[in-house]
């Protein structure tokens, strides 16, 4: 038996309403696939699998995983990578000048004009950890967990306005109604954790990011797999309170009754779904629990709330940092933040280079260091893939828009940093380069179909075969392209 | 007979489950395969992507008879009669030391391959005419229709055709469901409303044998109506109040939501509802409505973000109406030819920018539509205005002309600043071209073609123009073979909850075979037979015994067909995001009846907006807009209203044919907690006490008839009861809580009631029943 179907057809009767009596059948798939994997860590997971038969049921994945559950840092606005992490002395010599002609023939800006100037980076730049890492100084924790990220300087895309490159990041496609990472990853994998969704979203910054609820969409998926935000103001998930009046004890009395009426309905009408219906309820009440539990940073030692710069109450990136963390020990298979806000143009000083950009860097970097460290002394980074990205890079020119005199840098698509950790990822490492002015990428290049290929590859997938079939045709991640990049792993 | 894979039998205790797409069922036939009708599929499907007119791989390809007979480099496939030494079925199995095909793709399953050898088994005969259409491709016709045994059972041609397969399987039809059943059933079909228990205590008391066809008649009458078919297709036509992506600005696009409303009452013929809304500005002397209606194809998504190259988002929206026509009206997904030739089906990429050129020359214009009657209110309003100063003396005077002043100006505001997105046709762009794309990227245009239509499918007719007014019509020329099968298939999705063929979206290659292609070929004949009328269609299924089946499922059936395809009883399942609220605030005496207008901003917890670059704010709406149909409410792309989307609604980003449907925790949450079920449940609690019964077990009969449209049974009033006594004695415990749930600030004992019958009309709106069309 074909590894793809069978996965594809334990996920199918997983999923499929009608299900239980068949789940005996299940036996053929899973042990073509056992025969097909003999790595003693996959066996250990196969023993970890529970009676569970929902969507989120743990599934396997098609060969033994590096990591088993992710934290993606979304810095949404694009920070720019020319200021963080990719030094350009070249650029710093000849700032000012225009910039050659052959750069820039025929390309597409989103907002500069004419002939643009080469801008160097405001900021200095320190040689990091053991390993060397150059990190700007306006990142001073990361700095400190140097060692333990590696820095990807050859990142690209195809994308150059943020909604589009935003969707692109996150379902391999620039226009809406793909499925996303977080949730492929549940649809292959679901989660370790029963009473919270396998696919958590956590937003702090200054609005919702440009791609909407798409970034974290299901797609074509059952809506199931999209991505649940956990908010920091009202209700940490929409409608999760009972209302002002119900105890719980009432709530318990209601769904007792529910329970025992709808029970008598299956037995006139014989429908199945009646049976799932009384089981989410049941998972709805756990949730009413479980969710208000999780938010509840305060009981937090003083340690941690100092190491991530948490406040309980607050709405914040760190907060949300410390979340994520609460998440993965639960065992919350994809958790993605939002810090939107890294839109550094420079058209006035709240998004220049040396106000708004080490702005953000403050409002982010404590607690983004402070969750490696954390997960790392807890043991758990081994395990969890942390990844921090924008969706583009910024231009090592000037911006200048409407002959502005703040320094700031316009969208640019051919080359940007980002950084991951853990999960099998080589710590300290420097992957891929750019040429000396920072525009286009010069070794190692890594697309964004290529970091999610080696995404879902890390987490025991194989991209080309997570696969599901819409309008006719079997949909990834990947569209039809990507490559892991294996020079990444440990 | 067993249904394959579509007989996933089974039940899942789980919280998560859900109802899902399920890939292909074909059956096992177990008769000679037909190579048109068993044989080609696998090949289409499975093979032809390698080895057909594009690559042929090893030499081999699948599209010809001559070529299949002749085999690749490996020699001939296969000797007629003779599967056990035939290379085909050797290469599908991956015996004999070469990798098994297809490479790399999943293995033919051990049907397809019995298929194959029993083909070849047979003498592995061709038709003369080679690798024939797709079933989908061939005109549809109405077949003789079959004799069956119980002819008593046979109230029209539907019956014939249902209940001669069920005979053919050795199955037999359903009882007839309980008369409130069927009342419930039909007026959620018609209307997305449930009966009032007036409604329904009329309809069980009427003796008289057309006492249902009457209440079809109504039903298909009523305003609702059009409220409730309009509903999915506003799904197909992506409609929205605002553009999608980065800012998500607000739009103005009712106006085209209220004309699909209207067109659906009105029964605009299905032929015409097409026309006008790809090409209504094409139409001789086209009115404003038939401008309106052309807002289909505006409703394409348009991303207003700083820096984004305009043509490339004018030409996304081209490529969006290219795959949304195909979709909706041909069931195709032409969409997957913008990069290279279908895979599947046979549409070339050429075929696709040809179809593109065809909206190419448009001007998208805005459409002013503010009421030409302001001018003649205004001056009313400004003579009362004027006397206003006469009238300071007379305060009653003064208050009732400045009230009438104040509501003229409502009423003004109201009918001005109308506009809406509209189409036109450039001028002096016939026959329109268009550049193709190479490998579909808009920045690498190729050779200009001129807009046609599909090769694989009929010519457009000759008498019409090579212009998107050609296209409408070419789409309902009775030549299409494919338009008003779909259209039926989607209709059928409605009433049943799956299509005909499951995959409404795709009835090419790829797409599931129809179960009953008998019955859809019939209905779609008939559809245009009757002049393409949705109401005559609707109601010749609505008043079949195919439909007015029982929908109790037996153990048996659970086995052999859960999902019911060959129709063995009637239809149960979920409703959707938009009728769960409606018949919820119906049920409740909230609901406001008003059609049309403005859309509206129901109760939304704070903090969903916060879009970049765009300040709009949900500013909850008072008074009765709070209590809208689901259909008006604003629809923000990249942020959904949250309850419609936990019910599977979508983002309306693009067009989606079909909602799947899921079960989870989530609706739990939303049912149990959200204001918009906790007001609905304290609107009932109060009809419960107040509408004069005395004993508790009338008054939550009385609740219960509101929301099911049925008596309780006694097990169930008796629970029922039993919640309603704890709830009620526990809340004279604690009257805070009780005044908690009232909203009101002091405790009172008398509150107890009210909030006890409030938890139990809480019940009664989470009830499976409740929300499910049975």
């Amino acid at each position: 038996m074909h590894i793809n179907d069978s996965i594809e057809q334990l996920i199918l009767r997983d999923i499929t309403r009608r299900n239980l009596l068949k789940v005996a059948g299940y036996g053929v798939g899973s042990l073509a696939l056992s025969a097909m994997l003999s790595e003693s860590s996959f066996a250990a997971f196969q023993k970890q699998k529970t009676a569970r038969t929902d969507p989120f049921a743990p599934k396997l994945p098609h060969f033994a995983p590096k990591a088993k559950r992710v934290i993606y840092l979304f810095m949404a606005g694009a920070p720019s990578q020319l200021d963080l992490f990719d030094r350009k002395p070249l650029l710093q010599k000849h700032n000012g000048e225009p910039i050659p002609p052959e750069f820039v023939k025929g390309e597409r800006f989103a907002f500069i004009k004419g002939t643009p100037r080469l801008l160097g980076s405001p900021h200095e730049f320190t040689k990091s950890g053991k390993c060397g890492h150059e990190i700007s100084n306006i990142l001073p924790h990361l700095q400190k967990v140097a060692d333990d990220i590696t820095i990807v300087r050859s990142m690209h895309t195809d994308q150059f306005n943020h909604a589009p490159a935003q969707l692109f990041m996150n379902t391999g496609s620039a226009l809406p109604g793909r499925p996303s990472a977080g949730s492929w990853l549940t649809y292959g994998l679901g989660s370790e954790c029963e009473n919270l969704p396998g696919f958590v979203v956590l937003i702090s910054g200054h609005n919702n990011p440009d791609g909407g609820k798409s970034c974290w969409s299901g797609g074509f998926l059952p809506s199931v797999y999209q991505g649940v935000e956990f908010r920091s103001k009202g209700d940490p998930v929409l409608y999760v309170s009972d209302p002002e009046g119900i105890r719980p004890a009432t709530r318990r009395e209601e769904l007792d009754a529910l329970k025992d009426l709808n029970k008598m309905r299956e037995n006139v009408v014989g429908d199945p779904e009646i049976e799932t219906r009384i089981a989410a309820y049941e998972m709805a009440y756990k949730m009413q629990t479980s969710v208000p539990d999780l938010m509840d940073i305060s009981k937090e030692p003083k340690e941690v709330h100092e190491l991530y710069g948490t406040e309980p109450g607050q709405a914040s990136f760190a907060n949300n940092c410390l979340l994520a963390r609460r998440l993965v020990e639960r065992g919350v298979r994809f958790v993605q933040l939002y810090h939107r806000g890294w839109d550094h143009h420079g058209e006035a000083e709240f998004d220049d280079l040396t106000h708004g950009l080490p702005k953000l860097c403050k409002e982010t970097d404590k607690a983004a260091a402070a969750l490696i460290t954390d997960l790392k002394r807890r043991g758990l980074l081994d395990e969890t893939l942390v990844v921090w990205t924008g969706e583009f890079g910024r231009t090592p020119m000037n911006e200048a828009r409407d002959g502005s005199k703040f320094m700031g840098r316009d969208h640019h698509p051919h080359a940007y940093s980002i950084w991951m950790a853990g999960g099998g990822i080589k710590p300290g490492m420097a992957y891929g380069s750019t040429d000396e002015l920072g525009y286009n990428v010069a070794t190692d290049g890594l697309h964004v179909h290529d970091l999610n290929a080696t995404i879902l590859h890390l987490m025991g997938l194989d991209h080309t075969k997570l696969t599901y079939k819409f309008q006719g045709r079997n949909f990834r991640l990947t569209d039809v392209h990507g490559e892991v990049a294996t020079k990444l792993i440990s | 007979m067993r249904l394959g894979k579509v007989a996933l039998v089974g039940l899942a205790a789980s919280p998560w489950v859900l109802l899902m797409a399920n890939p292909a069922g074909q059956k096992a036939t177990l008769k000679t395969p037909d190579f048109n009708e068993d044989v080609a599929p696998i090949l289409r499907g499975r093979c032809i992507q390698c080895h057909g007119p594009e690559v042929h791989k090893g030499g081999l390809r699948f599209d010809s008879a001559a070529a299949i007979q002749k085999g690749g480099k490996g020699g001939p496939l296969f000797t007629p009669g003779k599967s056990a030494n035939s290379y085909l079925i050797e290469r599908v199995l991956g015996k004999g030391g070469l990798p098994q095909m297809p490479l790399g793709f999943a293995p033919l399953s051990a049907e397809e391959v019995a298929t194959l050898k029993r083909w070849i088994d047979s003498g592995a005969h061709i038709p003369a005419n080679g690798v024939g259409k797709h079933w989908s491709y061939i005109k549809p016709i109405q077949t003789k229709l079959p004799q069956v045994k119980e002819k008593a059972w046979v109230r029209n041609p539907i019956d014939a055709l249902v209940l001669a397969k069920l005979n053919a399987e050795g199955l037999s039809h359903s009882p007839a469901a309980p008369k409130a059943t069927l009342l419930r059933r039909v007026y959620l079909d018609l209307t997305g409303l449930p009966p009032s228990i007036d409604d329904t205590n009329r309809f069980l008391a009427d003796t008289s044998p057309d006492a249902y066809d009457k209440v079809v008649d109504n039903l298909l009458a009523s305003k609702a109506y059009g409220e409730r078919q309009a509903t999915p297709w506003l799904d197909l036509a992506r409609y929205a109040d605002s553009t999608g992506y980065e800012k998500d600005l607000n739009r103005t696009m009712w106006p085209y939501r209220d004309w699909v409303i209207n067109a659906f009452n009105r029964d605009l013929p299905f032929d015409e509802f097409t026309i006008e809304q790809i090409a209504g500005d094409l139409l001789p002397e086209a009115t404003k409505d038939q401008l309106v209606a052309t807002g289909f194809h505006r409703n394409t998504m348009f991303n207003t973000e700083g820096g984004v190259d305009q043509g490339e988002q004018r030409w996304l929206t081209l490529v969006d109406r290219v795959a949304t026509t195909g979709g909706v009206w041909l069931g195709t997904t032409i969409g997957c030819a913008q990069c290279h030739n279908h895979k599947y089906d046979p549409i070339t990429q050429e075929d696709f920018y040809r179809f593109l050129a065809f909206f190419d020359p448009s001007n998208e214009p805005t459409m002013d539509l503010s009421d030409p009657k302001v001018r003649a209110l205004s001056g009313q309003l400004a003579q009362l205005e004027k006397s206003l100063p006469k009238l300071k003396g007379d305060a009653d005077a003064f208050k009732s002309v400045s009230e009438a002043a104040q509501q003229l100006r409502n009423e003004i505001n109201q009918m001005t600043n109308i506009s809406t997105l509209v189409m036109e046709e450039k001028k002096g762009a016939y026959p329109p071209k268009t550049p193709m794309r190479i490998r579909g990227a808009y920045l690498a245009p190729g050779k200009l073609v001129t807009a046609n239509v599909p090769k694989v499918l009929p010519p457009l007719p000759k008498d019409v123009p090579q212009n998107r007014l050609g296209l409408a019509k070419w789409l309902v020329s009775r030549d299409n073979p494919l338009t008003a099968r779909v259209r039926i298939n989607q209709i059928w999705e409605q009433l049943f909850g799956v299509g005909l063929v499951k995959t409404v979206e795709d009835l090419g290659s790829q797409g599931e075979k129809p179960v009953h292609k008998e019955l859809l070929d019939w209905l779609a004949v008939e559809f245009m037979n009757r002049g393409w009328s949705t109401k005559a269609i609707l109601r010749l299924i609505v008043t079949s015994n195919t439909y007015r089946q029982s929908s109790v499922e037996t153990a048996a059936m659970k086995e052999r067909d859960p999902e019911n395809r060959l129709l063995e009883r009637g239809p149960r399942f979920r409703m959707s995001a938009e009728m769960i609220r409606d018949s919820a605030l119906s049920a409740a005496g909230l609901l406001s009846h008003h059609l049309g207008g403005p859309s509206v901003y129901p109760d939304q917890p704070d903090g969903i907006w916060n879009t970049p670059y765009n300040d709009e704010s949900w500013q909850t709406s008072n008074g009765p807009d709070r209590y809208r149909r689901g259909l008006y409410t604003f629809w923000k792309r990249t942020s959904p209203y949250p309850s419609f989307l936990s019910f599977d609604a979508t983002s309306r980003e693009f067009c989606t044919i079909r909602r799947l449907r899921t079960n989870t925790p989530l609706q739990a949450l939303t049912l149990l907690n959200d204001p918009v079920y906790l007001m609905a449940s304290k609107a009932l609690a109060k009809k419960m006490m107040g509408f004069g019964a005395k004993s508790n077990a009338a008054k939550i009969d009385y609740g219960f008839r509101s929301v099911m449209a049925r008596k309780p049974a006694p097990v169930e009033l008796n629970r029922l009861e039993k919640l309603l006594l704890l709830e009620q004695t526990k809340f004279a415990k604690e009257p805070s809580s009780a005044a908690a749930l009232m909203g009101e600030k002091t405790p009172d004992p008398k509150l107890a009631d009210p909030a006890a019958f409030t938890v139990v009309a809480q019940v009664l709106f989470n009830l499976d029943e409740a929300i499910t069309k049975e």
